[in-house]
């Protein structure tokens, strides 16, 4: 009797020695990062706090995951969304920790974190060396000074915001959730100058050759509209193409473009691949799913290649999968629970130094 | 034991006396009493049970806080005023079931009950059934079923006992008990109020690369509640009249990796629970017939998404239940129960209502040797569908050697409904959905000992092993939003124990009790057939768990530590992330003491006592240490 007593005194003691409090991730992989690839955002599940940041490393064709934490020695937070990279530093919007991380972009360490935020969505650069970000459940949208890293302002839209794409001068702003429109933002002196009646939630954009503004509203998730594709000249602010998708129950999402920017690329039933010339939507996919779940999209510009990931059932470890340009899978690698949003990092010179 | 005794007397003495007036020559002898044993039937159901000695320092607590350290449940809690829910035997909350006085209190669109929710002070017994075996209450649990009961004490006459608190993070307690009546007529009136700011502090190494010491903000808590019972009794004849309501207002505070200026999540939970019981026991006979209505609203509202969620829920009950001996060693039990839920709900389109009708026969007959056996079949009508029979099967041996030592085994095959908001939650909701099946064995052995004249020990340990199969879960549907789906399939096995060692002398008192709770429960279904294939871990189901409760006693002096530690829990379903195991201690020291007529019991709790810094809810960290101080007053006239 007594040896037991012992010897569950002894094992309580040495579990109990565990220093932290909160959540530890089992991954044994290394932290480093070279070369150009691609930042891919794992959502992790809502209010858990398990997104992660992983990347995918052209120099060894691997992911590596669970960078942000390993470098940083704590977590991204709660549903990192989307990331951009400008000048020197990468900035990780984390939706559900109404924060945006700023780090270095070269080995992402912290440089800070904007907080004060109501659900970010997008961080857009605009010329001025100041930044917009969108949000789900706010009217207005933030403006950051990229050289304070602070909120200097905001912009009230009177209604949520969701993807973003500069044209000139203009910022258009998607009204997604249960929304039509796209908002057209002076960025000169952050007013709003127009709007644009579109289809259903316009949930993606993307901004062609031609500077035409291809905005994809995937017509609502109550399936009360047909989805659609639409192209606006900028110039004018006009729907100059409208592309009707022909099943009530499609739902296409993750608008890219190429780096000629003269093909689209979009996920619905599989990848779909469209020029932007063509005169209808393409009648089967350009890349089938073969039992995969096609979440997110990005293509990397400087190879073609097209990523996708795949959540597999959105409560284990997900995958990002690779195609070459032409459509071919290349390889299916583990990223982290809900990989989402991918940013492409090009790398640059003096980040070497 | 007593009015069967008196029965059978009376029925052998009256026919005497009536030869005594016809028969004047017959010899008359003395009157004399004929008693025989009540038959006892051993149940193979593991059941545990607290009452008085466990719950007298937590009359204003809710019941989560007492089960954490006193049972081997696992006690979901997202912090002090956060809601809690149980978890039996690494099944999940919707597999734990809340009975009160014989009627199911859990909310029907969630599938669980609050733990949170329930003051201490409003129960007088808590009994848990583990496993299979508690079909024989109501619908049961596939888990286990919490069972919650009230009783009239006809002895002791008219008493009234006040308690209140004050403690750290701004919390204030009170609570207040009338008792009044004879041996025939009881009246219990019971109010508690309760309100707490838990702003306690915590170390956040979570959002940033230097940990913060912060304070937990937007986490305050107000509850109150009111119940009054009436039981008059009459010869074998019990009728009772309860009504309960409760109401909690709660600001719910976000995990802590998620920035926050301001309150803009709270929850309002109201309940009144009404019930009428009658129970008429004569011989061996029980004749028990409640109904019961329970009628809760749980409104939520969020000012950021913005959600305005408010859900009203109405179930009726109306239970029957006939007891009869058959013979000396046998009993039957037939009991029919009809349940009705209506809700109304903004996340339901429309009204819903849900009939389930249950009709129960179990048999328990004493054989041979020491040895009992039960049976089972209940049959349920789910709206019009006739469902699959559950069954149990249980066989105990009692070794009736010194020690008396009692084997227990059991089968059963039970299941669950899904909840109403698997079936009718806009968006998702799934009305097709099939109910939950388990299978269930287990194995007990139960021993008390007599080491010395003043030192016993009571133990008992079971193995357990469930196989879980339809179970459901929310996972992404067609389109951009999750739905539930008879997907999970889950084994759970494990070994539950308790030691149990008291030393009593007329001064001093001592003891200690211990329960250790081994659990596996392993994913079964197998993951996509790209991910790596293994055994998965249910993911916040700890591998080992203790609660040990060490007790001390010098005449009116009295002192309580209690240790509970909990193992690492896997927190993803691919378990590739974990919260480390924890342990902590909470101790009371106390004094009893009378002035003139009434009897005083103060006493300081310190919980946490040695800061530990813990969560058992990824990132809802839980206060470090506190104290709380105790003054009761109880007369009795």
């Amino acid at each position: 009797m007594r040896s037991i007593i012992i010897s569950i005194l002894i094992a309580v003691s040495i579990v109990s020695c565990e220093k932290n409090s909160g959540p530890v991730f089992i991954d044994p992989g290394e932290s480093l990062i070279s070369g150009s690839g691609l930042f891919i955002l794992n959502e992790g599940n809502f209010m858990a706090g398990n997104g992660s940041l992983s990347f995918f490393s052209y120099d060894s064709s691997r992911v590596i995951n669970h960078l942000f934490s390993k470098i940083n020695k704590y977590p991204l937070g709660d549903i990192p969304h989307s990331m951009k990279i400008a000048g020197n530093n990468a900035f990780i919007v984390v939706n559900n920790s109404n924060k945006i991380e700023v780090v270095k972009a070269f080995n992402l360490e912290s440089v800070t974190t904007i907080t004060g935020l109501k659900s970010p969505r997008y961080l857009e650069v605009l010329s001025n060396n100041t930044g917009y970000v969108t949000s789900l459940w706010s009217d207005s949208v933030t403006i950051i000074d990229l050289n304070s890293l602070a909120i200097s302002g905001y912009i009230n839209l009177r209604r949520s915001s969701e993807s973003i794409a500069v044209v000139d001068v203009y910022a258009y702003i998607a009204h997604w959730y249960g929304g039509n429109e796209i908002m057209v933002v002076d960025t000169r002196n952050n007013s709003v100058v127009d709007s644009i009646p579109v289809g259903a939630e316009p949930e993606s954009m993307v901004v062609d050759k031609n500077n035409t503004l291809w905005v994809l509203c995937n017509g609502g998730w109550e399936r009360n509209y047909h989805a659609e594709l639409i192209g606006i000249n900028t110039r004018t602010n006009e729907i100059v193409k409208r592309f009707v998708f022909p099943d009530i129950n499609d739902s296409p999402t993750s608008l890219q473009a190429n780096k000629g920017r003269d093909t689209l690329y979009y996920l619905e039933k599989g990848v779909r691949r469209i020029r932007i010339d063509d005169a209808g939507l393409p009648a089967s996919p350009f890349i089938s799913e073969n039992g995969h779940t096609f979440y997110k999209m990005a293509v990397f510009p400087e190879t073609g290649d097209i990523f996708v990931s795949d959540p597999v059932d959105y409560q284990q470890k997900g995958f990002v999968i690779r195609y070459s340009r032409d459509g071919a899978l290349v390889a299916a690698m583990e990223a982290g629970i809900i990989p989402g949003g991918m940013c492409n990092r090009i790398m640059l010179p003096h980040w070497t130094e | 034991m007593k009015p069967a005794a008196f029965y059978i007397a009376l029925l052998i003495t009256l026919p005497l006396q009536g030869q005594i007036l016809l028969r004047n020559d017959t010899v008359l002898i003395e009157e004399v009493t004929i008693s025989r044993r009540k038959t006892k039937f051993i149940t193979a159901t593991r059941k545990l049970s607290l009452g008085i000695p466990e719950m007298q320092y937590y009359q204003g607590a809710p019941i989560s806080e007492l089960l954490t350290g006193k049972t081997n449940i696992l006690i979901k809690s997202y912090g002090p005023g956060g809601s809690a829910s149980a978890v039996i035997r690494g099944t999940a909350a919707s597999h734990t079931q809340l009975n009160w006085n014989g009627i199911n209190i859990g909310n029907p669109m969630l599938g669980q009950a609050d733990l949170s929710l329930v003051p201490a002070g409003f129960v007088d017994d808590i009994h848990i059934y583990y496993g299979g075996g508690s079909i024989k209450l109501n619908s049961g649990g596939i888990g286990g079923i919490i069972a919650l009961e009230t009783k009239p004490e006809w002895t002791g006459g008219n008493s009234a006992s006040f308690s209140s608190e004050a403690g750290s993070f701004g919390k204030i307690t009170g609570f207040v008990k009338i008792k009044a009546g004879n041996s025939k007529t009881q009246s219990v009136t019971r109010a508690y109020f309760h309100s707490a700011i838990n702003n306690f502090s915590y170390l956040n190494e979570f959002t940033g690369p230097d940990p913060v010491k912060e304070k937990r903000a937007f986490n305050s808590v107000l509850r109150k509640g009111f119940m009054q019972e009436v039981w008059l009794r009459s010869r074998g004849n019990i009728i009772s009249g309860r009504l309960w309501y409760q109401s909690s207002s709660r600001e719910l505070p976000a995990p802590v990796i998620i920035h926050k200026t301001e309150s803009d999540e709270k929850q309002f939970d109201e309940s009144i629970k009404a019930l009428v019981d009658y129970k008429n026991e004569t011989g061996g006979n029980i004749i028990n017939v409640t109904i019961g209505a329970v009628f809760d609203k749980l409104n939520y509202n969020n000012t950021t998404i913005p959600v305005d969620s408010r859900n009203n829920t109405a179930s009726f009950t109306a239970a029957t239940r006939i007891e009869t001996a058959l013979g000396d060693n046998a009993r039957l039990l037939v009991s029919a129960n009809d349940e009705i839920n209506i809700v109304t709900s903004n996340n339901f389109g429309e009204r819903k209502l849900r009939n389930i009708f249950t009709v129960m026969a179990s048999a328990h007959f004493n054989l041979e040797k020491g040895m009992t056996g039960e049976l089972l079949i209940r049959e349920t009508i789910l709206d019009d569908r006739l469902l699959t029979p559950d069954i149990y099967a249980g066989f105990t041996i009692d070794l009736r050697n010194e020690n008396r030592n009692i084997i227990k085994a059991s089968y059963s095959r039970n299941s669950r409904f899904p909840s109403l908001n698997d079936l009718y939650w806009i968006p998702g909701g799934n009305p097709d959905l099939e109910n939950e099946n388990a299978h269930s064995l287990e194995l007990t052995w139960e021993g008390k000992r007599k080491l010395r004249s003043r030192l016993s020990l009571n133990s008992d340990m079971t193995i357990f092993g469930n196989s879980i199969t339809n179970m459901i879960k929310w996972a992404p549907g067609e389109f951009s939003y999750w739905e539930p789906l008879n997907i999970g399939h889950v084994n759970t096995s494990g070994i539950e124990s308790v030691v149990d060692l008291l030393w009593s002398g007329t001064d001093f008192e001592t003891g200690i009790k211990t329960l250790y709770t081994y659990t596996r429960a392993i994913n079964r279904k197998k993951p996509a057939e790209i991910s790596p294939g293994g055994k998965y871990r249910l993911i916040y189901v700890p591998e080992n768990q203790i609660n040990s409760r060490l007790f001390a006693r010098y005449k009116s002096y009295y002192s309580v530590f209690i240790t509970c530690f909990t193992g690492r829990r896997y927190l993803t379903p691919d378990n590739t992330s974990y919260l480390p195991g924890y342990i902590y201690n909470d101790l009371v020291l106390g004094r009893k003491f009378m002035v003139t007529d009434f009897a005083f019991n103060l006493s300081l709790t310190t919980g946490n006592l040695f800061n530990s810094s813990y969560q058992v809810i990824a990132y809802y960290p839980m206060p470090g240490r506190s104290f709380n101080l105790r003054l009761s007053m109880n007369i009795t006239k």
